[in-house]
């Protein structure tokens, strides 16, 4: 028997870098794209916006009132002239994420009305200094790639929210940042925080530690607020995310592949109005496709349907060539609890197997109304658990261990042998929070749950990890920038 | 229960639940006097923006639509939420 077959030639070998899985067949993905399309044409979008109308009338938009249909090689030019992906960097310039292909990245979300207080367990408005412990214990995350406001603060004169929010962010994490400004005003304001991080805006363009998203308004409707935001981030080649949010049943269709048409429709439509203000500017589809739970008429965050829909979704925007911003790590539980845990689970599963790119509203609870650090640290766990499911299983001349085999032979034991020692690390998954401990050390632990474990480490992080400070003639700009402010 | 002589079954869904927290999942009105969709809404004291749509015997009818006997009705809130 030839234990091992070194440098031998093998012939249509396939490796599977990672599990394999699809939602869509091929015939079903192009029935979705042909209905798309149809959509642009023949229903069209409402553009609240003489720019973009200007722009979509001189592409050869059909226009009528504030109507635009889209004859399909406008939105088929788009798809071409969008570029693939784009990368994001940390706030000292180094490159961090690369949103394209099947690359998965995850981070929380923005603007929930509530938070649980990491200390009294109170749900309540969010603080800025919410913020800033929020983005201090993201940084500390192994898990959590991107930062996101968690919340929007009450605190501060709340027309300015999101610039404090930003400004917190900043002085507490190096990572790549998602925000949102409530107007193209605010979003000024945010390049030029971000700007003066950078030394410049040419150097943020270059090297962006930013992305800005904006919204449409389910059903085809592109509000001018959002519009301002999207046309302000493609004029300065700032990343740019077109996010559709329907909840199917209720301002879209009820059944899914309705639900991906009409949340395409948007992307596509909002893609189209971006690529004609700068042609290359870098985005993403995004899509945050909840579906309407009739007993109670709210948005599920954790049902099923979520998870398919992303998926699904993800396939679309690959399909395209595009990277994807998917939703995914949260729940309608009120609580850190089982459920929770659940529809956490199976939703980054879907979305670590599907390749959403972005992947973001990590540590929701209540269906996106209300963050919680003890979520997101949970979440950050089941992270690493789905990323280990996904790498699947290395089949090569050394996982396949022969030579160890041989040497243990019958009867023999591996924990040992050198190919244990030198292997384990790279094969086994290590929890930081699931208990593997016997009984005896759990119980003299003080018989701690996942969520007590959870909570703990938040505050373990908030009162130790200490981030990377932000310059001190950035820290002084912004604070000169936002005392600026009327 | 409030007391009067044609009785309609009504079911209370989604954040009404919550907005009317003295009105119980079901309730049962009885009316001596015809009852429309929007009169039954009045009775109970909801506002009327506050009912997306309602649903008479499985079926959404409008607001004006005048109930029977023995009908089952449920009053559904807007969604919320995301």
């Amino acid at each position: 028997m030839k234990l091992k077959r070194g440098d031998d030639l093998k012939s249509n070998q396939v490796v599977n870098r990672s599990l394999q899985f699809r939602v869509l067949s091929d015939s079903q993905r192009d029935e979705i794209h042909y209905a798309v399309l149809g959509v642009l044409e023949d229903v069209g979008v409402v553009v609240k916006c003489e720019r973009a109308m200007e722009l979509l009338k001189k592409a050869g938009a059909y226009i009528d009132g504030e109507n635009a249909k889209m004859p399909r090689a406008l939105v088929e030019k788009a798809i071409r002239t969008a570029p693939s992906g784009f990368a994001l960097y940390d706030r000292n310039g180094e490159r961090r994420l690369l949103f394209e292909d099947g690359n998965c990245y995850f981070g929380p979300g923005p603007s929930t009305t509530y938070t649980i207080d990491p200390y009294s367990g109170e749900r309540r408005h969010p603080k800025k200094a919410d913020t800033a412990n929020a983005a201090r214990v993201m940084d500390a995350l192994e898990n959590i790639d991107f930062i996101m406001d968690f919340g929007t603060v009450q605190d501060v004169p709340t027309r300015y929210s999101d610039l404090y929010q930003l400004q917190a962010i900043l002085e507490n994490t190096t990572k790549p940042i998602v925000h949102w400004g409530f107007d193209s005003q605010n979003c000024q304001v945010i390049l030029e925080m971000c700007s003066a991080v950078t030394g410049g805006l040419e150097e943020l363009q270059k090297r962006p530690f930013l992305a800005l998203f904006a919204c449409s308004n389910t059903p085809l409707l592109h509000t001018v607020e959002a519009l301002d935001k999207l046309i302000f981030t493609a004029e300065n080649n700032i990343p740019f995310v077109c996010v559709s949010a329907p909840a199917a049943g209720a301002t879209s269709p009820v059944s899914l592949a309705g639900t991906l048409v009409i949340t395409l429709a948007e992307c596509l439509s909002g893609l189209v109005i971006h690529q004609l203000v700068r042609e290359g500017a870098p985005v993403a589809l995004g899509g945050v496709t909840a579906a309407t739970d009739m007993q109670t008429m709210a948005m599920s965050y954790g049902c099923p349907e979520f998870s398919l829909m992303h998926a699904a979704l993800t396939e679309m925007a690959h399909f395209y060539g595009l990277p994807l911003w998917g939703t995914a790590g949260c729940t309608d539980s009120k609580a850190v609890d089982q459920q929770a845990a659940v529809e956490a689970t199976a939703s980054i599963m879907m979305s670590a197997m599907s390749g959403t790119n972005m992947v973001h509203d990590v540590g929701y609870l209540e269906g996106g109304n209300c963050s919680s650090l003890a979520m997101l640290v949970m979440c950050d766990e089941i992270i690493g658990y789905v990323k280990r499911l996904a790498r699947g299983v290395q089949v090569d001349d050394v996982t396949l261990a022969l030579d160890a085999i041989k040497r243990v032979g019958p009867m023999g034991e591996f924990v040992t042998d050198p190919h244990t020692y030198e292997h384990f690390k790279s094969e086994i998954w290590f929890p930081s929070l699931m208990d593997r401990h016997p009984c005896q050390r759990w119980l003299a632990d003080g018989s701690l749950t996942m969520g007590d474990q959870a909570a703990a480490r938040v505050r373990e992080l908030i009162e130790n990890h200490r981030p990377e400070p932000l310059e001190e003639k950035a820290k002084n700009e912004i604070d000169k920038i936002l005392s600026g402010l009327a | 229960m409030i007391n009067m002589s044609l009785k309609v079954t009504v079911n209370i869904t989604g954040c009404l639940k919550e907005l009317y927290p003295h009105l119980s999942e079901r309730e049962v009105v009885e009316s001596d006097q015809p009852l429309s969709v929007s009169g039954l809404i009045g009775e109970l004291g909801i506002s009327p923006r506050m009912v997306l749509f309602a649903v008479l015997n499985e079926r959404i009818v409008p607001k004006d639509r005048q109930l029977f006997e023995d009908c089952e009705i449920n009053l559904v809130s807007p969604p919320a939420g995301g």
